[in-house]
């Protein structure tokens, strides 16, 4: 408060930027709360927690969990990929050619990566066709269910040719920043092992770096659509898919429902990211 | 040793094209018809009658191909011109952490729960199912964005470079027309690039607060697979990644910065190389 | 910096709620109604999920709309519930003036719309073509059991028929009842899914009918205690058998169109549709083998017609109306008949249509693939209470999908 008491002495521009980014998502959140707890709605029988209750019950708390889940592991593919790809340009002799394909996904919008990756990997998809003309298997019952399917892996594999590429190129950027080529010379000179240099060395000095932006990524990801819409299961849902799953119902009873679960998801990603900036505040704040 | 070096960098960049294979997919699923499994090749039906109903807009596809330039060149131009500007307010301000930390809400909660959130006051205001309200949906999380971004332009050895041409008598206009402009334009560039990425690639919002009324590339796209059409969808995803493709060849460094899909698809970083200087 | 802000609350609050437009009066005639619906254009809400009806739509009736009225039609998508919460939020939002004016709809939404009071009415009786509908059929005139009473017009009449290849199924009995079914499941593991959309719980409803004892079991009004014995048991059917379902039964297709190419691409040795006809138009499309086959259950299913209703906020009622009456006039009602273009059966009473058009009527090329309608006609179910749709929806989802 004492903040913006003080901007709006020194500049009125600022005040107005800060209505831009504040009003919106206040009202929004205000409308939804608000409808969440029964206050408003045409069909509104007054005051209720019913909606909220109802969240932390049944599929809404699956749909929480299977989104974490999912960021989670998200996550830690694309990192693999990146920390492989970067590191494998720092050492492999010839490895730099991999840099400017990496640019490539970065073109996809999601919706057009989910698509694409659905017309490889389903049973009846590409790549099924192709391994069964080379007589792999024996038609669609015979090939595995890569999405739609229970492990997610669709998803994964967009989210990771989404993400992945993406880190590795920063990676690879902060890794030059950081001198790697020859701190790794300097190390190896000393007795060190690559697997030493990467672990102790190129893991964590890479994170340091980067470890905001990462994570930066981990919120976006908690809040991917598309890519679970094309190539998710029925159940369980993403949150996103949930709530507007809940939005679109017969049963006009979910639409408290519905604003509750995004209030919640809206809530949650504000406490994640005020909880990024403090504690990454140099990263991100700087400059 | 020589040629060792060349056969793996072969090998590297085979491993590297297999990121190309999504694209090659949709080139292939958006030229066949009738695609029934097993068909693949000798048995495939090769036609190019999809590109055609883009062409003569028999399935509304070349509208919304200008409907999407419009609409995200809209978006970018006016957000990242602002963002460029008030990036410099901020930069200079002494609350810029509070003022620039500020920006990162909007911005990274998901677009589509942001539609979701303000259906209701869209449709109050009379903005949904126009293209200026999608326009204005868009434009909040995607200014936020270009703040975000051109922050990193105004960073302290800048603004110490602007206070000496300062005090060396440059006044308002000369400082922007002689400093600001020329040393920004790069970096305008690519904002300007990166946020019509942004609005280019949306899907979620703009079918919300749009009420389906205004059909970007992206609802078509999600038509087209909703009605089991695989070669429309090939085709309105490849001109969806023409754009971003075209650039690519021209320039890689305009995504440099670019950070990914949708939604969280561009948070800066503040690495010295990062970006233009 | 006064101005600045000021154009801001300006942006935000002022450019909203622009009033309707004023009311077209009771009395206007069938004349005043096109002049004033020259010039303005309708926005329709429908699902789709369906190439062929999409272009039937695009390439016949937008042009001919805008040539012969000065009426444009946009089309945009969105089917049942997404008609319900568009609607609903500006009823929330106070909104005097509505994104759409024209609906594509069903039973279960009319209820939920007439719930509303999102549309406008009764404005059958102002069409000059309404003359012709076939108002006696239960199948039209009553829609999940409700009388439409002129809040809605009657558009096309279908019948839901299971789709199979004849040669992948050659040799097998086409199962006929529940047991039958089971014993497909079981030999035919990963084979067979239900789509959890309108499609997939319309079948549900004819089993749902099955369990109760006759095709006429679920008429009347909604019957809770009815309700929750069949449904109970259809869904511990449905789950005993889960596993032999596609993808193990832990994911079912969104929509009808998905389950189209998963039987295309033989992962499904069934799809369905509530089109009767639609077996024909998909064959020629070339998206269902040649040998594709549609049929009819003993036990029968669902007929249904599918409704247009007007906006009551609608900003261009006129147009609306114009709209509707060229819809169910027999030339476009004719168009839409032909197998080739949609296939979808009319609404119109032949006999009280013009002998030039009686005959055309009768030269529409026939049905190759598809099941007699008339053999059908005997199997056809009446659409039970809007509350079973709504019910099956949501327990579906909690008692099967989620299971």
């Amino acid at each position: 408060m004492m903040q913006i008491r003080r901007m709006r002495r020194l500049d009125p521009w600022l005040l107005l930027y800060v209505a831009v980014l504040v009003l919106p998502l206040l009202f929004g959140l205000g409308y939804s709360l608000a409808y969440s707890f029964g206050m408003i709605g045409l069909l509104s029988e007054g005051f209720s927690l019913g909606a909220w209750q109802r969240l932390f019950e049944g599929d809404a708390a699956d749909a929480f969990l299977y989104t974490l889940a999912l960021t989670f592991w998200s996550l830690v593919l694309a990192l693999v990929f990146a920390y492989a790809a970067s590191w494998a340009m720092l050492i492999r002799p010839g490895a730099g050619r991999l840099y400017p394909w990496l640019f490539v996904p970065l073109t996809l919008a999601p919706v057009v990566a989910a698509f694409a990756v659905f017309a490889w990997l389903n049973p009846a998809g590409l790549l099924s066709r192709l391994t069964f003309a080379l007589g792999v298997h024996d038609g669609v019952q015979d090939f595995p269910r890569l999405v739609q399917d229970a492990g997610s892996i669709g998803i994964l594999v967009v989210h990771t040719l989404l993400v992945g590429p993406v880190l590795a190129i920063v990676f690879r950027q902060q890794a030059n920043a950081e001198r790697m080529p020859a701190l790794r010379k300097t190390a190896r000179s000393l007795g060190a092992s690559d697997a030493v240099v990467f672990f102790r060395v190129f893991v964590p000095a890479i994170w340091r770096r980067s470890g905001a932006f990462v994570l930066l990524y981990g919120v976006y990801l908690f809040g991917t659509y598309e890519v679970p819409l094309l190539l998710g299961r029925s159940q369980p849902r993403v949150l996103t898919v949930y709530i507007t799953d809940q939005m679109t119902r017969f049963d006009l009873g979910n639409l408290p429902l519905a604003h509750a679960a995004a209030s919640a998801y809206a809530l949650a990603v504000m406490i994640l990211l005020l909880r990024l900036l403090t504690r990454w505040n140099r990263r991100l704040l700087q400059p | 040793m020589q040629k060792q070096k060349k056969h793996a960098g072969l090998g590297w960049s085979l491993v590297g094209s297999l990121l190309v294979l999504p694209l090659l997919g949709l080139v292939y699923v958006s030229v066949v018809e009738q695609w029934r499994f097993p068909a693949l090749f000798g048995d495939a039906r090769f036609t190019l009658r999809h590109w055609q109903a883009f062409w003569n807009n028999g399935n509304g596809l070349r509208g919304g191909l200008g409907l999407s330039l419009l609409l995200s060149g809209s978006v970018a131009l006016s957000a990242a011109t602002a963002g460029f500007w008030m990036a410099g307010r901020v930069a200079r301000h002494p609350q810029r952490r509070f003022l620039l930390g500020l920006a990162y809400f909007p911005y990274l909660v998901a677009p589509v729960i942001l539609g979701v959130l303000w259906q209701h006051w869209w449709v109050r205001f009379g903005w949904s199912g126009t293209f200026g309200g999608v326009f204005l949906a868009q434009w909040l999380f995607v200014f936020p964005y270009a703040v975000l971004f051109f922050a990193g332009f105004w960073n302290d050895r800048f603004r110490k470079l602007l206070f000496q041409a300062r005090s060396l008598g440059a006044y308002r206009r000369k400082l922007w027309l002689g400093v600001v402009l020329p040393m920004g334009l790069p970096w305008l560039a690519v904002g300007l690039f990166q946020c019509f990425l942004l609005s280019w690639f949306e899907y979620g919002m703009t079918q919300l607060i749009g009420v389906g009324k205004v059909p970007t590339l992206t609802i078509r796209t999600v038509l087209f697979v909703q009605e089991a059409n695989p070669h429309g969808a090939a085709v309105a995803g490849l001109l969806m990644a023409l754009p971003p493709l075209v650039l690519l060849g021209l320039n890689r460094s305009v995504f440099l910065r670019r950070v990914g899909g949708s939604g969280a698809s561009a948070i800066p970083t503040d690495e010295p190389h990062a970006g233009p200087r | 910096m006064r101005v600045a802000i000021a154009f801001f609350l300006l942006m935000f609050f002022a450019c909203g709620n622009p009033e309707a437009k004023p009311e077209l009066s009771p009395d206007a005639t069938w004349e005043d109604v096109l002049n004033a619906a020259e010039g303005q254009t309708a926005t329709m809400m429908m699902w789709q999920g369906d190439p062929l009806i999409n272009r039937y739509l695009q390439d016949y009736v937008r042009p001919t709309l805008q040539k012969r009225h000065g009426v444009a039609l946009r089309i945009v998508d969105g089917q049942g519930s997404r008609i319900v919460q568009t609607l609903l939020a500006e009823a929330e939002a106070g909104v005097r003036r509505s994104e759409l004016d024209l609906v594509w709809i069903n039973g279960e939404t009319f209820y939920q719309l007439r719930q509303i009071d999102a549309l406008y009415g009764p404005f059958t009786e102002r069409l000059p073509n309404a003359q012709y509908i076939d108002w006696e059929s239960p199948f039209i005139g009553v829609d999940f059991q409700q009388p439409v009473e002129g809040y809605e017009c009657p558009w096309g009449n279908v019948q839901m028929a299971l789709i199979y290849d004849s040669v992948d199924l050659a040799g097998q009995a086409l199962p006929q009842s529940l047991e039958d079914w089971a014993a497909w499941w079981a030999a035919n593991p990963g084979r067979f899914s239900i789509g959890a959309d309108f499609t997939g719980m319309t079948l549900l409803k004819a089993w749902l009918a099955e369990l109760a004892g006759s095709r006429g079991a679920l008429n009347g009004d909604f019957n809770e205690a009815l309700y929750t014995r069949t449904s109970d048991s259809l869904w511990a059917f449905i789950n005993a058998h889960k596993a032999n379902f596609w993808n193990g039964g832990s994911s079912f297709p969104a929509n009808v169109a998905q389950m189209h190419q998963l039987f295309a691409n033989g992962e499904l040795a069934f799809t369905m549709s509530n089109n009767d006809a639609e077996v024909d138009n998909k064959i020629r499309q070339g998206v269902f083998p040649e040998t594709a086959r549609a049929y009819v259950p003993d036990f029968g299913t669902i007929r249904n017609s599918h409704y247009l209703g007007i906006v009551k906020n609608g900003p261009s009622r006129a147009a609306a109306l114009v709209a509707v009456n060229f819809l169910i006039s027999p030339e476009a009602q004719w168009e839409k008949m032909n197998p080739a273009v949609w296939g979808d059966h009319t609404v119109l009473d032949r006999s009280l249509l013009p002998p030039e058009w009686q005959a055309r009527f009768q030269q529409i090329p026939g049905r190759a693939y598809a099941p007699d309608r008339k053999a059908i006609g005997d199997r056809a179910i009446l659409e039970p209470d809007p509350e079973y749709m709504i019910r099956l929806y949501a327990d579906f989802r909690s008692k099967v999908i989620e299971q």
